[in-house]
C-alpha cells in the first residue's frame, strides 16, 4: 500500500500533535494512566512523526516540508 | 524539590514552559498542515528550516513533558491519585501518627512531598527504572487484574533503602540497638522491619 505524499506529510504532522497532546495531558492531570500514555504513546508518535516527516523531506515529496 | 524566590517551583516553570512549547508546536504544526493541503512548495533551504520547527518544537515539549512526569510521579499526590493508596498517604498527614511513615513525615526527616517515592525507591545505578517498572506492575494489578485484596510489596522492603539517608549517621550507627547488628542490617541478613514494624497503619480487611 502506498500513501499519497501528501498523506503522508499530514499524518505525520498528526502523529506529531498526537505526541504533544498527550504530553500536554499528563503536565495537566497526572494519574498513572496520563502518565503512562505519556511515555508510551507520545514516544512512538514523536518518533513516527519525525520519522515520515524526514522520508517526506528527503524523497521530497511533501509540498512544504 | 527546587524552589526559587517568592515560593516559585523550578518543576512549575517548566510544566508551563512545556506547556507554552506545546502551543506554538501546535500553531507551527497547524500552519504546515495548511500549507500542504493547498499545494505550496518551498524552496529547499526553507524546507529544511520548516523540518528544523516541525521537529526540535515537539521534541522539546515531549521531552520536557515527559521529564516533569517523571518528576511529578515522585509525589505523593501522585500515589493518592490511586484511591487504594489513601489510607496509606492520609496516614502520614496524621499529627499524631506514631507510624514510622507518619513521624518521617512529621519530623521532615523525609521531604513531605516525596515521601512515598523516598522511601519505596530503588537507589541503584538503575534504580529510578526499576522503580518505575514495578509501578507499572501496581498499575497492571490495579487496572487489569483488578486486585482488591490485601496490599503487598512485591519485592521484600530493602534495608539500602533506610541506610541510603541512615547509613553512615553517627546516632544511627552509635546506637546500642544497632550496633550488635550492623553488619546483618548490612548484608540483608536482618530486615530493619523486624523491629520497626509498625511502618504504616495496618490494613483493613478486604470487604
Amino acid at each position: 500500500m502506498t500513501l499519497p505524499p501528501d498523506r503522508l506529510v499530514l499524518l505525520s504532522l498528526g502523529c506529531l500533535a498526537g505526541a504533544i497532546l498527550v504530553c500536554a495531558l499528563a503536565l495537566l492531570w497526572l494519574t498513572p494512566i496520563t502518565g503512562l500514555v505519556c511515555f508510551f504513546v507520545g514516544t512512538p508518535l514523536l518518533v513516527a512523526g519525525i520519522g515520515g516527516y524526514l522520508y517526506a523531506l528527503l524523497r521530497g515529496i511533501s509540498g512544504s516540508a | 524539590m527546587l524552589r526559587m524566590d517568592h515560593g516559585v517551583r523550578m518543576i512549575d516553570l517548566v510544566r508551563w514552559g512545556a506547556l507554552a512549547f506545546g502551543v506554538l508546536s501546535l500553531a507551527l504544526l497547524a500552519h504546515e498542515a495548511m500549507m500542504v493541503r493547498r499545494g505550496l512548495r518551498r524552496p529547499l533551504r526553507e524546507r529544511l528550516l520548516v523540518f528544523a520547527g516541525v521537529a526540535l518544537l515537539p521534541f522539546t515539549t515531549v521531552a520536557l513533558g515527559q521529564g516533569v512526569t517523571m518528576q511529578g510521579m515522585q509525589t505523593v499526590q501522585f500515589c493518592r491519585s490511586c484511591h487504594l493508596m489513601h489510607p496509606w498517604v492520609d496516614s502520614l498527614k496524621d499529627p499524631e501518627g506514631a507510624t514510622l511513615a507518619a513521624q518521617h513525615v512529621q519530623n521532615r526527616r523525609v521531604n513531605p512531598e516525596t515521601a512515598c517515592y523516598t522511601c519505596h525507591a530503588d537507589y541503584s545505578l538503575v534504580g529510578p527504572v526499576l522503580t518505575k517498572l514495578r509501578g507499572l506492575r501496581h498499575v497492571y494489578g490495579f487496572y487489569i487484574k483488578r486486585h482488591q485484596g490485601e496490599i503487598r510489596m512485591f519485592t521484600p522492603f530493602q534495608n539500602a533503602t533506610c541506610l541510603h539517608c541512615h547509613g553512615g549517621a553517627r546516632n544511627f550507627e552509635e546506637h546500642p540497638a544497632h550496633v550488635a547488628v550492623l553488619d546483618q542490617l548490612r548484608d540483608e541478613s536482618l530486615s530493619c522491619l523486624t523491629c520497626h514494624s509498625s511502618v504504616h497503619p495496618p490494613q483493613e480487611p478486604a470487604k
